[in-house]
């Protein structure tokens, strides 16, 4: 193939400019700061920025909002470890084991091994970008609505398995996020549904309210009705503690791996961002495990994978926007539209029309990571540390930010009323032993899946053959019927139903 | 006259230029931050649009314009934001005939009436909306697409928005054709539906077309706007290509709350005249897909008046249900 080095060291050349990299790095560490602000979005984020772009040359306004991109990443994880708060929505599943191994006293180590996992994840995107673009690309085309929406079962099905304690619970769950996810005007006929006549539910429930109102709010009604220090414990760690063990690092390492593959498969796949990414690495994670059991309070693997597979699919992501200028997601739409601003026309031949933004972008995706792990590392002692600041000042000031960062979303006080609402609902599910990850993975998924599903079938003028006929759609319902099968034949083949273990030991 | 009372008419006094403070800071408009409050998320193409006018208004009014992007309900959050804002001219929205012509027959309920509660400043870009289909589709002009659909049934096409749907609507309704819409949340996910001619036509926004169409990803049939786009300049508007009487597409004009003092508005448009006489305006549109508009407030009044059948008998031949 054609691509050579000589591109690369070209984009090298661009990236590496003094003004280039000044861009990039304000870039990273704006994302860097979105991500680790809860309900900070990153396209609340770039919208303030993007504005400051129109005066600057257009690689640097590139690099810069890339930058914001990939670095919001890094931040999000930061405070589901420690704090339980869902920060930055792709990382919401990995406070699942995040949080339980902070309460175990090894935040430090989650913290590390994110770090490993982001710096791999992202680092196979890029090669992927640099070799495979233009070829991967086409796989976008591949994925019309019979193969998305079989695919959304999938991840559903799959998902279902989230829950720890009642699969029943979980189920329940499950569903309940699925009617959540219809709120809103349908698109297809414009009918309201569940709106109860209020203008601001017309676009339905804004992911970050549900997110932050499940997972922080929730989180922190309970600890205030539990007055015991529950947090002293395990903020005694020591900064050395981020160093995983050689046993952890074995056993994040094919999480990882299989994290990362996930990522980029979801990267291409038009409308499956970082988000579903990192849920559907979870869920595989969790079906696959040999004690699934484990999973929700505290192994390592469920923090490695979910964060391998948001970093590929976020590096993922840039190639059918930047090979085909057909982006992937909302934040890849905005990225579309800067460069459009510059006039720079994206499609094809963006490659070889303006091979300085496409190979400039892609040597600052390895400078920025780089210098998102200078910036990170050593921080995460500073991070850690935050856990020994006292209840009463740290939720407050999390509290702040979170209406803060709801509020910029879309600049409503809707929203803020919103997430208080989910917040309250969220800590009932929690007394009652509900789990609230599924209710997000239907939210995610559940539109998705109805969209395709409904679009299917005006394309195939209503002939359910569609999924079967079309070979991808037909694989993904296979798994599905797997997955049901392997799940029948487990119980019986255990002739006395596995007793479930009651979460008691970690409450 | 005792001390008590002297000081008593101080107080009013002091009072009254109080009150008078505002009004005379009025006559000198604006004396604090503009805002613009836009339907739309920040970055979408309406988005980079506003911007643009939002910012040589800064420049000419000499203070900080922001933008509020207050997205949500096709537009309906940031309508009714305004409707309700203080007819001060600090606050004005910048929205398409879609809203303010179009909406009235879509929702019911609506918290504000778009024709009573706002007074329009000007009209400043006419954005194009363009029929394609596959590059590879035999089909190279409106008229072999008609027969062709005519021919057929189950004819199927793509939009995005209520406008494009719209439009499929009048092309069908004049053409006398039949055809079932499936509906997109975005351009790019339609995109390898028309390539592999799953869908037969598509109507799409001109901004995220003009690239496609460029490079051979997408072939233009006709925009939908009464003169040619400089954007896509051989493509035909669909007038030329056979459709007479057809034109449906939107364009953004500037609106205040009714109520606006005269002078704000005067000066407002004053503004937009301004901005569509700099030579850079009809550059910076033609780079998303649009064309510079120079029309005044009674002008723009008046085209929201001669659309209004027409997007009321689209609305129903459509069959969308007012919510």
């Amino acid at each position: 193939m054609e691509i050579g080095f000589t591109d690369l060291i070209q984009g090298f050349g661009v990236a590496l400019q003094p003004h280039n990299l000044l861009y990039c790095f304000i870039g990273v560490m704006v994302g860097n700061l979105v991500g680790v602000l809860p309900g900070m979005g990153v396209l609340s984020a770039v919208s303030i920025l993007l504005p400051l772009t129109y005066g600057m040359p257009p690689v640097g306004a590139i690099l810069m909002i890339a930058g914001i991109f990939y670095g919001a990443q890094y931040g999000g994880a930061i405070c589901s470890i420690l704090l339980n708060l869902p920060c930055h929505p792709p990382h919401a599943v990995t406070c699942l084991d995040g949080f339980p191994l902070t309460q175990q006293g090894k935040g430090g180590v989650a913290l590390g091994i994110t770090m490993i996992a982001a710096l791999f994840g992202a680092a196979f995107g890029i090669i992927q970008m640099i070799f495979m673009a233009p070829y991967i690309a086409n796989i976008a085309y591949s994925f019309g609505a019979a193969e998305i929406c079989s695919l959304m079962l999938v991840g559903l099905l799959a998902g279902a398995t989230l829950a720890k304690g009642s699969p029943l619970k979980g189920v329940a769950m499950t569903i309940l996020g699925l009617l959540l996810g219809l709120v809103g005007q349908d698109i297809n006929t414009g009918i309201e549904r569940f709106t109860f006549g209020l203008l601001d539910l017309d676009d339905g429930v804004e992911l970050v309210a549900l997110s932050l109102g499940l997972f922080g709010i929730a989180e922190f009604l309970r600890s205030v009705n539990n007055t015991a220090p529950i947090n002293t414990a395990y903020a005694k760690l020591r900064v050395s503690d981020m160093r995983p063990s050689k046993a952890e690092m074995k056993q994040a390492a094919f999480p990882i791996l299989r994290g990362t593959l996930i990522g980029s498969l979801c990267s291409l796949i038009p409308g499956t961002g970082p988000t579903i990414a990192s849920f559907v690495a979870y869920a595989a994670e969790k079906k696959i495990a040999k004690k699934p059991e484990r999973f929700g309070r505290g192994a390592i693997e469920g923090v490695a994978s979910p964060e391998a597979s948001t970093h590929s699919s976020v590096q993922g992501d840039f190639i059918p926007t930047m090979s085909l200028g057909i982006p992937g997601d909302a934040a890849m739409a905005l990225l579309l539209g800067a460069l459009i601003i510059h006039g720079i026309q994206p499609g094809p031949r963006l490659i070889v029309e303006h091979a300085d933004i496409f190979w400039g972008l892609i040597a600052s995706f390895w400078l920025g990571n780089i210098m998102l792990i200078i910036l990170n590392v050593p921080m995460i002692g500073i991070w850690v540390k935050m856990l020994m600041v006292p209840y009463r000042y740290l939720y407050p000031t999390a509290l702040f930010f979170i209406c803060i960062g709801v509020f910029a979303a879309k600049n409503t006080l809707f929203d803020v009323v919103m997430t208080v609402f989910f917040g309250v609902f969220g800590y009932i599910l929690l007394k009652l032993r509900f789990e609230p990850a599924p209710i997000l993975l239907g939210f995610v998924l559940g539109p998705r899946l109805e969209e395709n599903f409904r679009r299917s079938l005006l394309i195939s003028r209503g002939d359910l053959m569609t999924f079967i006929d079309r070979p991808i759609s037909a694989f993904f319902l296979a798994v599905c019927v797997l997955l049901i099968a392997m799940q029948i034949w487990v119980r019986f083949k255990r002739k006395k139903p596995p007793i479930l273990i009651p979460d008691t030991a970690y409450e | 006259m005792t001390l008590r009372h002297r000081i008593s008419t101080a107080i009013a006094a002091a009072g009254l230029l109080l009150l008078t403070g505002p009004a005379m800071a009025q006559a000198e408009y604006p004396d604090h931050p503009v805002h613009v409050v836009l339907g739309f998320s920040a970055g979408s193409g309406a988005d980079i649009l506003g911007r643009y006018f939002a910012h040589q208004i800064e420049v000419l009014s000499k203070q900080p314009v922001i933008v509020d992007n207050k997205p949500g309900a096709t537009g309906n959050i940031a309508l009714r934001f305004v409707a309700q804002a203080k007819p001060d001219g600090y606050n004005i929205l910048f929205t398409a005939n879609s809203n303010m012509a179009g909406s009235r027959y879509l929702f019911k309920d609506l918290p504000f009436d778009t024709l009573k509660d706002f007074v329009p400043v000007a009209s400043f870009a006419q954005i194009a909306f363009v029929v394609v289909v596959s590059p590879n589709s035999p089909y190279k002009t409106i008229a072999e697409l008609t027969a062709h659909l005519k021919e057929k049934k189950d004819n199927i096409f793509g939009y995005t928005n209520q406008t494009a749907l719209l439009s499929g609507e009048y092309y069908k309704q004049l053409a006398g054709v039949s055809a079932k819409a499936v509906s997109y949340k975005t351009a790019a996910d339609a995109m390898r539906d028309v390539i592999d001619s799953t869908l037969d036509f598509m109507v799409m926004d001109g901004t995220f077309a003009a690239g496609q169409i460029r490079q051979g990803q997408l072939k233009a049939l006709a925009v939908t706007t009464a003169q040619r786009s400089p954007t896509l300049k051989d493509t035909p508007t669909m007038q030329e290509a056979g459709i007479t009487g057809y034109e449906f597409a939107p364009w953004w004009g500037c609106y205040v709350p009714k109520g606006t003092p005269q002078p704000i508005i005067d000066k407002l448009s004053g503004w937009f005249k301004q901005i569509a006489a700099m030579p850079e305006t009809p550059i910076f549109l033609e780079t998303i897909a649009s064309i510079s508009q120079d029309q005044s407030g009674p002008e723009a009044a008046a085209r929201l008046q001669a659309e209004l059948p027409k997007w009321e008998t689209l609305v129903k031949a459509a069959g969308i249900e007012p919510q």
